[in-house]
């Protein structure tokens, strides 16, 4: 665990810092952080002393785990995950950023369906039948209420002349 | 007295049209499989289905999201008592009398006993609800943007003083929050901030992503990586049960009235939730009760206790939200989101300007705790094959509907890679105890927090003392310096006796 808390704490106080660079030092996304009188804070006066208290309590985090980290090893006496929860989070994790990268050229119907099946069959190792089955319902349904009934257009690449016959 | 029983009845004409009662069904129906659903409770259902109530009018919305609240927290019992897994986080107590009940062959006792007990809790606190939101509500019209400021602030400590481990932690992720909400153009100057030069990040990131990211996705990932593996216990379900249960909730009825109100009185509070109230109900009649060595081991009363009070926190943390427009639980900062989404300004204008709305959501609160619990009684057996759901099959399903509500906000790529991204941070953060409630709460309450604080700078001249002057806002502010004081002090007294302890 102490490597990952390391790595928490690093990541907010990066990003408090990145965000006190945007807010005031980087001359084009810069906006004034200064209180005007009469008025109060200007723009950029909220989220710079946001990120500052930000960055401080990261830091009140980060630094006793540093130096426990110097003083005693960073030899792990809890592991963060263990192997076979790594597998199994890799297992989802994979095909879930495949769905959501072939998204624009799929779209959300023909990906949910492949994805469905993908997942219900190779990981879940389910019959043929269930995968099938789950992954054409499922799309056909969210296709009838989202496209019919909500008239909410989803993203449907490149079969959306051919779903776009059904509407 | 006038106004509540008019109130009342334009609740009853807006609850009991066809459409919305069929409605409520629904959300009973959705809000019960989320329940029983072991890693999965109603504030999840809450967050990934809250993008289906965007074309319906708020007041059918509410109900839907009342439904889904309320049959969801009962639904959780049933996993909690079979399995003791909890089904939800609500019903984490349930299980330490639940489960040994359904061990001894009592478990359709103790699942008539949560059912019985919920509704006792969930009703009267309806009642409490009537009585004590329109007063509240009445009393808030007088507040300004200082005293609303305050009691933003007074939220967030709420969060990081009571429901929080550790309390910098919780003020990186309020922050966070409060920072993710300043992202995009700021109303009052209309310059893009924190868009770090790219134009896309000029809309603000919408809360839904990161709910349904860290709620949906980081969930689906935290519960994947532990893995359920137990072992169901089916009780054989008789009326005799039903019976005995009444009988049994009858004997301790001072126990589960009592339990009421402590649940309700927390939910009231920002922060805190259901979760919380019922361990400290669980205790709270552990310790007062005549025999405490039962408890833990098969006592009932342990289930009253535990179901009747999160049931009243449930309905409690809806005060705060309607009449102040801060939310009391993180799921009604779910709830405030979406309120606003409908179109709707939380806060003690509500009673006036929304009346439909208002008491819509009172009534309805009264009949979905019905509906939920007749659906429930009526159907243990078929409710107890859900619990058998692969969840390798739920996956896929609640991912496609996370990334379909992160896409429906504004129909672009973007806000799927954003929902992702949120669902791996969500992750990380749970493993690492950065809770993610105060983000919700700071995502939803940051634009007003910052927009309260600049209109009362405005109108006290630039001057913060605007904030000292307004006797409201000087003690909410002292309150939240309170709370946030009293656990860093615990943590750098507990510090001290350890080195002490060390030496």
């Amino acid at each position: 665990m102490k490597k990952a808390e390391i790595f928490m704490a690093s990541f907010w106080a990066a990003l408090s810092a990145a965000i006190i660079l945007e807010v005031h030092y980087i001359p084009y996304t810069k906006q004034p952080i200064g209180w005007e009188k009469g008025l109060g804070p200007q723009a950029g006066w909220f989220p710079f002393w946001l990120a500052v208290i930000m960055l401080i309590c990261s830091l009140i985090v980060l630094i006793p785990k540093v130096i426990r980290a110097i003083k005693d090893g960073l030899a792990e006496e809890k592991a963060f995950i263990s192997v076979e929860g790594f597998q199994a989070i890799m297992r989802a994790l994979i095909p879930m950023i495949v769905y959501v990268v072939t998204l624009p050229w799929l779209g959300f119907y023909l990906g949910s369906t492949l994805y469905l099946i993908y997942y219900i069959r190779a990981v879940g190792k389910h019959s043929w039948t269930l995968s099938l089955l789950t992954g054409s319902i499922f799309s056909v349904s969210v296709f009838l209420i989202f496209e019919k009934a909500l008239k909410l257009t989803l993203a449907k690449g490149f079969i959306e002349p051919i779903l776009n016959q059904f509407l | 007295m006038l106004d509540i029983l008019s109130g009342l009845s334009l609740g009853i004409e807006v609850t009991f049209s066809t459409s919305n009662l069929l409605i409520g069904f629904l959300g009973v129906v959705l809000g019960m499989l989320f329940g029983l659903l072991p890693g999965l409770g109603p504030l999840n259902g809450v967050a990934i289905l809250l993008p289906i109530t965007f074309v319906l009018p708020p007041e059918s919305s509410m109900i839907f999201i009342a439904a889904i609240y309320y049959a969801g927290t009962a639904g959780g019992a049933i996993t909690s008592i079979t399995l003791n897994i909890p089904g939800t986080p609500m019903a984490a107590a349930t299980c330490m009398d639940g489960h040994p009940m359904a061990q001894k062959g009592k478990g359709a006792l103790a699942i008539f006993t949560a059912a019985n007990s919920s509704l006792i809790g969930g009703t009267l606190a309806c009642i409490g609800f009537v009585f004590l939101a329109p007063p509240l509500a009445k009393y808030a019209l007088m507040f300004g943007p200082p005293e609303f400021f305050a009691l933003m602030v007074a939220a967030f400590a709420c969060f990081g003083g009571l429901a929080g481990k550790s309390v910098t932690k919780t003020i990186i992720m309020t922050i966070f929050g409060l920072l993710l909400a300043c992202v995009g153009m700021d109303v009052m100057t209309g310059n893009a901030r924190l868009c770090f030069g790219y134009m896309g990040l000029f809309n603000g990131v919408t809360f839904l992503t990161a709910v349904v990211g860290m709620f949906g996705i980081g969930e689906v990932l935290t519960t994947i990586e532990k893995g359920i593996k137990a072992k169901i216990i089916h009780p054989k379900v008789t009326w005799k049960d039903y019976v005995e249960s009444l009988r049994l909730i009858y004997k301790h009825k001072i126990l589960v009235i009592s339990d009421t109100i402590l649940g309700f009185l927390v939910g009231v509070l920002p922060g805190a939730g259901a979760t919380p109230a019922s361990f400290m109900a669980y205790g709270f009649s552990k310790s007062m009760s005549k025999d405490p060595k039962e408890w833990g081991k098969g006592h009932a009363p342990g289930v009253m206790a535990t179901e009747s009070s999160n049931h009243a926190a449930s309905t409690g943390a809806f005060v705060p939200m309607v009449t102040l427009g801060i939310p009391g639980s993180p799921l009604a900062a779910i709830v405030l989101g979406g309120m606003l989404i409908w179109g709707l300004v939380p806060g003690p204008r509500l009673f006036i300007e929304q009346p439909r709305f208002v008491w819509g959501l009172i009534v309805a609160g009264f009949v979905v705790n019905i509906l939920a619990y007749i659906f429930e009684v009526s159907l243990v057996p078929l409710l107890m094959k859900v619990l058998k759901t692969p969840f390798t099959v739920l996956t896929p399903l609640i991912v496609i509907f996370c990334l379909i509500t992160g896409y429906v906000q504004n129909f672009g790529m973007m806000e799927v890679v954003q929902t992702l991204i949120f669902g791996v941070l969500g992750y990380f953060c749970k493993k690492t105890d950065y809770p993610v409630s105060p983000l919700i709460l700071a995502i939803v309450l940051g634009p007003m927090t910052e927009w309260t604080f600049r209109q009362s700078l405005l109108q006290g001249g630039g001057s913060p003392m605007i904030f000292v002057t307004h006797p409201i806002s000087f003690v909410l502010l002292l309150v939240s310096v309170v709370l946030y004081g009293i656990p860093i002090t615990r943590g750098i007294l507990d510090r001290r006796r350890e080195k002490r302890e060390a030496a």
